[in-house]
């Protein structure tokens, strides 16, 4: 009966070995019984792209369904020739045995129509979808172009508000403490005066350090500040020679610096800024350094593609960055929560100034359009990750 | 926008380290079903459903996000970052493992580890690797899976119009867990198939696991291989399952897999 039904009958175990296929089938498969039968595996008798389709969805919805219905998939002949077919397919459990059984319809006629159906589809959507992309796009852009106006005239009334900010700094904030520190001085200078002498002397050097601390606290900050409005220059060198600047730039702090894998051996960027970078990170490697060992810096470069837009929600552009990271072997700091860290001043040991260091690495790393985290290693020590586009950013 | 809601995120368990499960190609987070149970008691399971996938938010597709596995890749950190995971065991069937090798590349501090479930790093055949593939056999590909579309979407069709009076079709719907949206899918498999990610498996820092089935051809032994000598920290397991769906054809044996990766390998260093 089965042998002589106007469809393709056949079915197989759960390890795909096909255990029967009526005569239909086996001719229009043009295979001997013996070829196929607990020899060959069901998927075995697919073309290329059905086997993959099969494979990724429909043995799964077998599994999980027990039954699916109305699957397009190729067979493929002895000879290489593909039937199209209809297939409804069954998982059965009887008797402790597990199998699937299957009944196809030849469809090559059909198949045609619904090709040519298909790629008038096909023409239409693609027609209609550009169409639709069109007017999105255009409605986006238009919101966007609103957006960088307002951010434009923001920027230019901040940029005014930091020249002159910056203007105080360097000059009204600064010259009123060196004013303090020399007039100190001068003072220390003539306090020959014998009686109440030490405790005014005291007072004075404590006038003299604070006044000269805080000159210099400020001048760093002015500096910090002015990175904000000053244009990068791009330039490509090597990591070799800006951290062998670095270390200069340091005052030749005692630190061994070991290259580990170096994907990346150039960076295109602003030089002197990314060379007061890794100064800044070398300082602050050895102003946490242990004292039980000597501090080295261990440094690898690696190409990442990551999503360039952070602050647009929504928009994904991949591009490629190199990732250098830079790890210590230092006490640590003791909270690594958050940005924190690389807030100025945040990690300040009371000395003035120095609590500025990452804050400077950060900014510096941002004016890139680049990335910095930090995360405690796991015996000691911390590691930076920095994110630098290798491309400039074509603003 | 709503990143659970998006990837139609399942979080349970009673545990507090996580495990998270993540679907291949063509299905969607059930296929995970015969694997979870054993691991809720100590685990906090994350289940989801790739955009396009399942019932994820059809709406959140976005094209330029999803032309490359960095963007389902995105998906994956931006869950783990709206669920505050942290040391998260990845554990991604097929294309999901080189999207875990994505994510984790892109942020090695958010995994613990990852369990690859019959990874390949590329299935085209390449001048001096073999993956499996031809072109010809994935356009293929593309093209049965839109003859299916032409039958799916007619059965699809009552769900759209919420066909309340025949509850047996609606059931029908809902049980059929490979739903997908055409020309999601279709795109999902042009770059899955077609993507390149050999040269990303160095720079995978956290330590993983490779299951490798037999008789797999998607994803063949020679490529898990290939894939082991290039991580940095792996292990191998050849299992005696067969295919490219153990979690499904051979739960068993899969669950024992993961469990013994996860508690020989990983304990010792406190998950």
């Amino acid at each position: 009966m089965n042998e002589n039904a106007p469809c393709f009958l056949f079915s197989f175990l759960v390890d795909h070995h096909i255990n029967y296929v009526n005569d239909l089938m086996m001719e229009a498969l043009g295979y001997e019984d013996h070829e196929i039968l607990n020899t060959l595996r069901f998927e075995d008798l697919l073309s290329g792209g059905s086997r993959i389709l099969y494979k990724t969805h429909f043995f799964p919805m077998l599994l999980i369904q027990n039954d699916i219905k109305e699957i397009f998939i190729s067979l493929r002949s002895k000879k290489g020739e593909e039937i199209p077919v209809l297939i409804n397919m069954s998982f059965i459990k009887k008797n402790g045995v597990e199998y699937v059984t299957g009944a196809g319809l030849k469809m090559s006629k059909r198949n045609d129509f619904e090709k040519r159906i298909l790629d008038a589809r096909r023409d239409a959507e693609k027609a209609l979808q550009e169409n639709e992309l069109l007017i999105k796009t255009k409605a986006q852009l238009e919101i966007s172009r609103t957006l960088l106006e307002d951010q434009l005239q923001n920027q230019s009334r901040i940029n005014k508000e930091q020249i002159e900010f910056n203007k105080i700094l360097a000059h009204d904030l600064q010259e009123p403490l060196h004013k303090i520190s020399i007039f100190a001085s001068r003072l220390e200078d003539f306090s020959d005066l014998k009686s109440q002498e030490e405790k005014s002397r005291h007072y004075l050097k404590r006038v003299l350090q604070i006044s000269e601390n805080s000159h210099a606290l400020v001048k760093r900050l002015q500096v910090y500040h002015a990175l904000d409005y000053k244009k990068l220059h791009y330039l490509k060198a090597s990591f070799e020679t800006i951290l062998e600047d670095a270390i200069i730039k340091t005052g030749n702090l005692p630190l061994e610096i070991i290259y580990g894998e170096m994907e990346m051996k150039e960076v295109y960027g602003d030089i002197p800024k990314l060379t007061i970078l890794f100064s800044e990170l070398l300082k602050n490697s050895y102003q946490y350094r242990s004292s039980e060992k000597s501090s080295s810096i261990h440094i690898s470069t690696s190409k990442v593609t990551e999503n360039y837009h952070q602050a647009l929600k929504g928009a994904y552009r991949y591009i490629e960055y190199i990732r250098i990271t830079f790890r210590d072997n230092t006490l640590g700091f003791q909270s690594y929560s958050g940005d924190d860290i690389f807030r100025p001043l945040q990690n300040s040991d009371n000395s003035y100034g120095k609590g500025l260091g990452l804050a400077f690495c950060k900014k510096i790393v941002e004016l890139h359009k680049g990335r910095i985290s930090i995360k405690p290693e796991k015996n000691g020590g911390s590691k930076f990750s920095i994110l630098l586009p290798i491309e400039v950013p074509s603003n | 926008m709503n990143v659970l809601k998006r990837n139609n995120v399942k979080v349970f368990g009673n545990g507090k380290k996580a495990l998270m499960f993540a679907h291949g190609f063509g299905c969607d987070q059930v296929m995970w079903r015969y694997i979870t149970p054993a691991f809720e008691q100590d685990y906090k399971i994350v289940l989801f459903d790739y955009v396009g996938c399942g019932k994820s938010e059809m709406a959140s597709y976005n094209e330029s996000k999803y032309a490359s596995l960095q963007g389902y890749a995105s998906d994956i950190i931006e869950i783990c970052t709206e669920l505050q995971l942290k040391d998260v065991v990845f554990i991604g069937h097929s294309v999901s493992s080189m999207i875990g090798v994505l994510a984790s590349i892109q942020h090695p501090e958010l995994f613990n580890s990852m369990v690859f479930v019959c990874p390949s790093s590329c299935y085209i055949n390449k001048e001096d690797y073999v993956g499996g593939f031809e072109q010809r056999d994935l356009e293929e590909l593309l093209d049965v899976m839109e003859n299916n579309y032409v039958e799916w979407s007619n059965y699809l069709a009552p769900i759209v119009m919420k066909n309340s009076d025949k509850p047996e079709l609606t059931e029908e719907l809902a049980s059929s867990f490979c739903s997908m949206d055409n020309k999601i899918t279709r795109s999902f498999a042009r770059v899955t198939f077609f993507s390149d990610n050999r040269e990303d498996l160095k720079k995978v820092q956290v330590p993983s696991l490779i299951l490798q089935c037999a008789q797999d051809d998607i994803a063949p032994e020679q490529v898990g291989k290939y894939i082991h000598e290039r991580l940095e920290d792996s292990r191998m397991v050849f299992m005696q399952a067969t295919g490219h769906c153990p979690h499904m054809s051979h739960p068993e044996e899969t669950i024992e897999c993961i469990q013994n990766f996860i508690s020989k390998e990983l304990e010792p260093n406190q998950l």
